[in-house]
């Protein structure tokens, strides 16, 4: 017998795309409800633009050039975005493991770091502002700096929470083996590698979220930063076709990391015998 | 007979956690190639004084001396199978056993490269070596076929004779499982104690192990028989005691597992056992052999002698 | 946000109390002049304009300004404070009319510089704001007065909060900005090196900020009128300068801007706010003209995200501003 419930369930796979669609559906038909709702109250209504009229806007700001530097605008906020997102979250990704291997492996490493790491990982980046302009120039490195924040502390104290889950005998297996101090950050590192890229995949929203606010901090190009400009003229109908690019690279990344983690890592989630 | 000759020497070992007292004055000889088992009730502290020998726990009383060295931490002299997590889930059986080599025998930059090496696929001549040997190793415990399977996708079974060629792949003197086999099958169990005998007698190897199998483990593999109960003065727990050290009568007779298990003595000295052990109100009788082993210590707290050490 | 809570909470208050069937939103940003209908509301100077014209006022405050023209584009207010240029720009998507206006920006708004002398010093070096807004409108005219081009001689950069600006100064990570007050009396006050390069002072009657209404409004004139009293009597206040009343509201805006009464004091001079007469004249000669101007500027600077037509038929010369009069309306 098949479960068609519990955890354990086997779906098939026409079901799963019917059953994923349908929120999407509703998800569409509701905006068009209430988007067409708004333009027959005021045709100039811009806060929910029709899709063709979005379609419209979109593929005209697409082709436009920008008049002083001459080059598309679309494609240099793509550029600019794409940048930021890779430098911020390689630079935390790689740091935030350095220092969570180190301090997770060795206790003495974690009393110095980790409670500076716990007081500072609970001030929300965007309160302090006038600090990280003296730390970063406006632009890039603001970017950066805030995608850094937003990931780097939660990395670090995910690795170090999972290696303290490691079973005890894994560590003492790795002495007898002839393991030295320094090795045993070594081997923890590739036992938990999968684990911190599924906290990787998982925590990628507040990425998003510090990438479009550190946009806002004098970057001029960049997804955030046309959003933010065009947000004045509540010119949604270019906002909303951005947000949608921004979630594409979102899913992109998403399902880019699991596939690595089940390719790559195919003990992780080792089920299948 | 010198006292040199001990590969293993507890000296009034008191382990007391917080305000519990868990082993007490525990005292202890071991020789090369003996095969001992500790057994006893469940939570007396057997696991205990086994992660005190492997060094996984330090003692604050009392000392453990292996090989004339006192116990530091876990070396890579002692092979170390335990119940669970006996593999590393991130490398397959012959990298399980390929890991200890490599660790071993290179240094930690070293290793790193090799790292690099191994993710690009690309094996150097030594790379090749260690794979090779690793992989005698899993033939030891017939387990060569299944040398590119990770430890999930492997039985409890497989997992722990992987777990073995792994401990031996590094040639210790000391082997100590904790209830390893406690969750195999009888069959499994029967041809992991063969495979174990056999490397016993190829390499002299000394083991110690925990068990709970007073039927099947303790005949069939330890040459010695050690009980570790609660010790209780007026209705307080004072720590555990070693209650006796008992040698299995048929220790020196050359005789196949079952041959041990099944002979009379052997049926015998496990009756006497259990009652000793799990019946307090048990008193001697006339049986005909002792549960004293010649180098069996006294269990309060000896004077140290240099010369001992 | 405390301000705005409060202020939210003091409306939930007065709601239950007032029980009036008619009732204004009106949505405000942290602006001198703006601010000013906050603290006149605060002190107590509309209690009676309401009760008179049975409708009651309720304010909704944002310390951004583009959250409050948002609040107000997506429906949610009948009316906002804004700026000449706002209005053709921001609120673009609602069609709105001017109903007050309350002053023009006389050094209120201006380009401030850590290093520079003179603005033909800036030549070649980059100068923040925040983009499309009156701020680059500003520049604009200050470039085109000093005979500079204002895209290729220096580079515009854009920021996306005045808040964050006025920080990244702070840091000294940006050395030239335009940006409006409370930030530039701010700055200004910070160090005797930091100069006023220019303002709206040299420009008077460019920036013009007003109170505009959405066309769609119900009871659009009862409203309107009140919007009229209500503005009428904090410019009379201001304007009389003493008294009980004034100096219940300049406790009320000092509070409000969290300025001491000095800095509320010279941030209120640092706009002209008209008499009803010169608000009269204004309207009648001089707004077609700027008007006409503004379109043209932020047309061709594309400050338009697109076209929008207007027109000024609501402006009558020699009329008195009434209650119900148009002054400019967006189509």
């Amino acid at each position: 017998m098949r479960f068609r419930f519990g955890n354990r369930a086997q779906i098939p796979l026409w079901e799963k795309i019917l059953l994923g669609v349908i929120p999407f559906l509703f998800a569409a038909l509701l905006y068009n409800h209430f988007a067409t709702q708004r333009l027959i109250e005021n045709p100039r209504d811009k806060v929910l633009p029709s899709v063709s009229k979005m379609y419209h806007s979109m593929s005209e700001f697409v082709m436009k050039t920008d008049r002083h530097s001459g080059k598309q605008q679309f494609f240099e906020d793509l550029k600019a975005s794409v940048i930021s997102l890779i430098a911020g979250i390689s630079v935390a990704f790689v740091l935030a493991l350095f220092i969570g291997i180190t301090a997770g492996s060795y206790p003495l490493i974690n009393a110095l770091v980790m409670p500076i790491i716990t007081v500072f990982s609970a001030i929300p980046p965007a309160a302090i502002v006038p600090v990280l302009f003296m730390i970063a120039d406006p632009g890039y490195e603001l970017s950066i700096l805030f995608i850094f924040m937003a990931l780097f502390f939660v990395l670090v104290k995910d690795i170090v929470n999972q290696i303290h889950k490691i079973p005890r005998n894994l560590n003492t297996l790795l002495f007898t083996k002839g393991a030295s101090e320094l090795e045993l950050g070594r081997e923890n590192l590739y036992m938990i590698l999968p684990g911190i890229l599924q906290s990787l995949k998982i925590n990628l929203p507040l990425v998003w979220f510090a990438l479009l606010y550190g946009e806002t901090l004098g970057a001029q190009n960049g997804l955030g930063t046309r959003i933010f400009i065009l947000k004045r003229f509540s010119a949604n109908d270019i906002i909303f076709p951005y947000i949608l690019v921004i979630t594409l690279i979102a899913v992109t990344v998403f399902y880019g990391i699991e596939f690595i983690i089940r390719k790559r890592y195919a003990w992780y989630n080792g089920d299948e015998k | 007979m010198s006292s040199d000759t001990f590969l293993i020497k507890v000296r009034n070992l008191d382990v007391i956690y917080g305000e519990k007292i868990v082993l007490k004055s525990i005292n202890l000889n071991i020789r090369q190639g003996e095969i001992v088992c500790f057994v006893g009730p469940s939570g007396a502290g057997k696991s205990t004084l086994l992660r005190h020998i492997l060094g996984e726990e330090h003692p604050r009383i009392g000392s453990v001396y292996v090989n004339r060295q006192k116990v530091k931490g876990p070396n890579r002299d002692m092979g170390f199978i335990p119940q669970s997590y006996s593999l590393f889930p991130n490398h397959t059986a012959l990298g399980n056993v390929a890991q200890g080599l490599y660790l071993d025998r290179c240094s930690f930059g070293k290793n790193l490269m090799y790292d690099f090496l191994k993710l690009f696929k690309i094996k150097t001549p030594f790379i090749k070596a260690i794979e090779a040997e690793a992989l005698a190793c899993l033939e030891k415990v017939q387990m060569q076929e299944h040398a590119y399977k990770f430890p999930h996708q492997l039985s409890g079974g497989q997992q722990q004779r992987v777990a073995i060629a792994s401990a031996l792949s590094m040639k210790p003197s000391v082997l100590l499982m904790d209830e390893a086999f406690s969750a195999l099958d009888p069959e499994t169990k029967m041809s992991i104690r063969e495979n174990l005998l056999e490397l016993k007698r190829t390499n002299n190897l000394t083991i110690i192990f925990v068990t709970h199998d007073l039927d099947g483990d303790v005949p069939a593999l330890s040459t010695r028989l050690i009980a570790v109960t609660r010790h209780y003065n007026g209705g307080d727990h004072t720590g555990a005691k070693i209650a006796f050290d008992s040698p299995h009568p048929l220790a020196n007779e050359d005789l196949s597992l079952s041959e041990r298990i099944a002979s009379p003595q052997t049926v015998a000295w496990i009756a006497r056992v259990k009652h000793e052990c799990f019946d307090p109100n048990y008193k001697q009788d006339e049986q005909a052999f002792t549960l004293e082993h010649p180098d069996a210590l006294p269990q309060t707290h000896i004077v140290l002698e240099e010369t001992i050490i | 946000m405390n301000k705005f809570l409060i202020s939210i909470l003091s409306m939930a208050a007065a709601a239950t109390l007032f029980a009036s069937e008619c009732e204004l939103t009106l949505t405000t940003s942290a602006y001198v002049n703006w601010n000013a209908v906050n603290a006149s509301k605060k002190a107590g100077l509309y209690d009676a304009i309401e009760k008179e014209n049975n409708c009651r006022l309720k304010i909704v405050y944002y310390p951004d300004y583009l959250q409050s023209l948002n609040y107000f584009s997506t429906g949610s207010a009948d009316a906002v404070t804004v700026t000449n240029l706002d209005q053709m720009t921001a609120l673009a998507s609602r069609p709105s009319v001017s109903v007050v206006l309350q002053d023009y920006s006389n050094g209120n708004d201006g380009l401030i510089s850590r290093h520079g002398k003179s603005v033909k010093e800036l030549k070649g070096q980059d100068i923040w704001m925040v983009t499309k807004s009156i701020s680059e409108q500003l520049w604009v005219k200050i470039a085109q007065k000093e005979g500079m081009d204002p895209y290729r001689d220096v580079t515009i950069k854009h920021m996306d909060l005045d808040s964050n600006l006025r920080a990244a100064y702070d840091a000294g990570k940006i050395n030239n900005i335009v940006t409006w007050n409370p930030a530039l009396e701010y700055l200004v006050q910070q160090t005797d090196s930091h100069k006023t390069l220019a303002s709206s002072a040299d420009f008077p009657g460019l920036i013009v900020d007003m109170i505009v209404m959405g066309k769609n409004v119900a009871d659009f004139d009862k409203k309107a009128a009140l919007l009229r009293a209500c503005w009428d009597r904090t410019a009379e206040v201001v304007h009389a300068g003493r008294g009980k009343d004034y100096n219940a509201f300049m406790t009320a805006i000092a509070d409000d801007m969290g300025s001491s009464l000095g800095e509320a004091k010279t941030m209120l001079n640092g706009a002209k706010i008209f008499t009803p007469t010169e608000e009269t004249d204004f309207y009648a000669h001089e707004l077609p003209e700027l008007q006409k101007d503004t379109y043209k500027l932020a047309a061709d600077n594309e400050f338009l995200a697109e076209s929008v037509s207007y027109d000024l038929n609501g402006v009558k010369g020699g009329d008195k501003a009434t209650p119900q009069s148009v002054f400019f309306e967006i189509h």
